[in-house]
């Protein structure tokens, strides 16, 4: 009982220190996941609102696909992404293994069904009278798009969130694609276990703080978010 | 305005709208009656060209429905029953379908006008956020957004829905402004058979879809029993009526009276042969302005009858609510709608 207690002190002092291991850790984490988050919505959101909005061949199948890929694990992810740009793969070249870059590349891919499985259930079940009274002032295509939109926009600003919940809180593909190398693709949950498994309970209590603060926040920002979509007036 | 012809809509394999012809004359506020169900709101999203018909061809202004332009389609205004706002503001909301327009000129006072309109305060509702209004309110910001763009048509869905007793009175007069201001055309889709007396200057009835005589607004709809003999409107105690057989009508289907057929007397009278005598009680009495004359409306059984009377009729017997009447009218009259109708 006493290493978690003294581990628990140790983690403050950390953090209240700004230790810079544990700095980096954090920081490395913050930008790969925002950075991811921010190339999903740019690719997924269009994505999911087409497959929400239109009618066409193969979109049932899509959506299926898309609603399939929300459970992919993380370790899957790792491993594609890994065989596509190892040294042997087709993207080797560029070389993007154990770099920051090929962790945001992996979350993106991680993310993207979310967003678009997500976001598509959102456009999806938009109320009917929702859509009639936008059609009803005479929308141009273009105008009804940006005003679904922003109609819907507490709901995918959720969808983000909840992606960004799952990116964040993300260690297989950190792990396999990054490669947990100290001060360049240590993330927070790739820290929390390497430093675990060598008994360094302090910098893992620390930074599971630290997950556990964001984690918090995000769903705050849920709470809320989910609250106004639906007043439904 | 409009221009129907066999205009044809099926759910499924049930048809709920089958208009053989229908016209909207520009300046008129034309009621189109009926119970739920009766299509009301179909052919209204027709007119708006939310909804496409079928088969059957509809016109606005002689442009058809799959070549509207968007700027003549512009020009329709609808309020949906249950109104929705749009996720913002009450300024946000009015300001949409003018941004929409390019029209940002005189918004502000637009905006007021239209608030005004529908009774609320500019400076106290202009802010408010779509989830601050109550039911009332929001449908009185629903109409404001419409009426702040001066429709040259308007289609009304059942507009009184969610109005305590100072809406009405109050949307009659927004909806009365636009029509003689700015000689909007109106159609308006409501349950509410005297209101719509009083506000249209025609009628339409809707029963299953079909239209029904122009000036008919009773819409009697079964149950009905087929009376042995040869019996008229026969209540029983089950409140059920009978028709006789040769009528031949279906449990369901309704048979038409128009109001001006249905005479109404204080005193028994005999009853001639080629007349239906019922008893009833009077649970409203409307003066209807425009025409001058007395909309009675008279529970029969749990049917209600619309009758109307001359005021000077009104003058002399001064029928009032709660008040036992005796009402006839000739077997003649009961007009049931053909499907060509």
């Amino acid at each position: 009982m006493d290493f978690i207690l003294s581990g628990l002190k140790e983690a403050f002092g950390l953090l209240i220190n700004l230790d810079p291991e544990t700095i980096s850790a954090i920081d490395v984490t913050l930008k790969s996941s925002t950075f991811s988050i921010i190339f999903s919505i740019v690719i997924g959101l269009p994505l999911g609102f087409c497959l929400g909005f239109f009618q066409f061949p193969g979109r049932k199948f899509l959506k299926l696909l898309s609603d399939t890929l929300l459970a992919i694990p993380t370790v899957v992810v790792g491993l594609i992404v890994y065989a596509f740009i190892s040294n042997r793969g087709p993207f080797g070249s560029y070389e993007l293994l154990y770099t920051l870059s090929g962790i945001v590349i992996g979350q993106t891919l991680l993310a993207l069904p979310i967003i678009i499985s997500l976001s598509a259930t959102a456009v999806e079940g938009m109320e009917k009278k929702l859509y009639l009274t936008l059609a009803s002032f005479g929308l141009t295509p273009l105008q009804m798009i940006k005003s679904v939109v922003w109609e819907l926009r507490h709901a995918l600003i959720a969808v983000g969130v909840a992606a960004y919940g799952r990116v964040i809180a993300e260690v297989g593909i950190a792990m396999m694609i990054g490669g947990n190398i100290k001060w360049f693709t240590r993330t927070i949950t790739t820290a929390i276990s390497l430093e675990t498994n060598k008994g360094e309970f302090a910098m893992g209590i620390a930074l599971g703080l630290v997950l556990i603060s964001i984690a918090f926040l995000l769903n705050f920002i849920l709470f809320f978010l989910k609250k106004r979509a639906r007043i439904i007036v | 305005m409009y221009e129907l012809n066999r205009l044809r809509t099926l759910y499924g394999e049930k048809p709920v709208l089958d208009i053989q012809s229908l016209q909207v004359n520009e300046g008129e506020i034309l009621g189109l009656v009926g119970s739920n169900g009766s299509g009301k709101s179909t052919l209204l999203r027709h007119l708006a060209f939310l909804e496409a018909a079928q088969s059957g061809t509809l016109r606005y202004r002689g442009f058809d429905a799959n070549t509207i332009p968007l700027h003549v389609k512009r020009e329709i205004g609808i309020l949906l029953p249950e109104p929705y706002l749009l996720k913002r503001t009450v300024r946000e909301n009015l300001l949409f379908g003018l941004k929409i327009r390019d029209t940002l000129e005189e918004a502000q006072s637009r905006m007021n006008e239209a608030l005004d309109l529908v009774g609320l305060l500019p400076k106290k509702f202009l802010h408010r956020a779509w989830h601050e209004l109550s039911s009332g309110e929001t449908q009185r910001v629903a109409l404001a957004s419409r009426l702040v763009l001066r429709p040259k048509m308007l289609l009304l869905d059942e507009p009184t829905n969610s109005l305590d007793y100072s809406g009405v009175p109050q949307f009659t007069d927004a909806i009365l402004h636009a029509n003689r201001e700015w000689g909007t055309t109106i159609v308006i889709a409501s349950h509410d058979l005297l209101w719509l007396s009083e506000i249209a200057t025609r009628k339409v009835g809707l029963h299953f879809g079909r239209l029904m005589d122009f000036s008919t607004t009773n819409l009697i709809v079964g149950k009905w029993r087929e009376s042995g003999d040869e019996r008229f409107f026969d209540f029983d105690e089950t409140q059920s009526m009978s028709l006789p057989k040769s009528y031949r009508i279906g449990e369901k289907r309704g048979v038409a009276i128009n109001p001006r057929d249905i005479s109404i007397a204080i005193e028994p009278f005999t009853c001639k042969d080629d007349t239906v005598c019922l008893k009833g009680v009077i649970r409203d009495v409307l003066h209807v302005t425009k025409t001058n004359e007395i909309s009675l409306k008279i529970i029969i059984g749990n049917h209600v009858l619309e009758c109307v009377e001359s005021f000077e009729y009104f003058e002399r017997y001064h029928f009032y609510p709660s008040q036992n009447v005796y009402v006839s009218f000739a077997k003649s009259a009961i007009k049931v709608p053909s499907k060509e109708a």
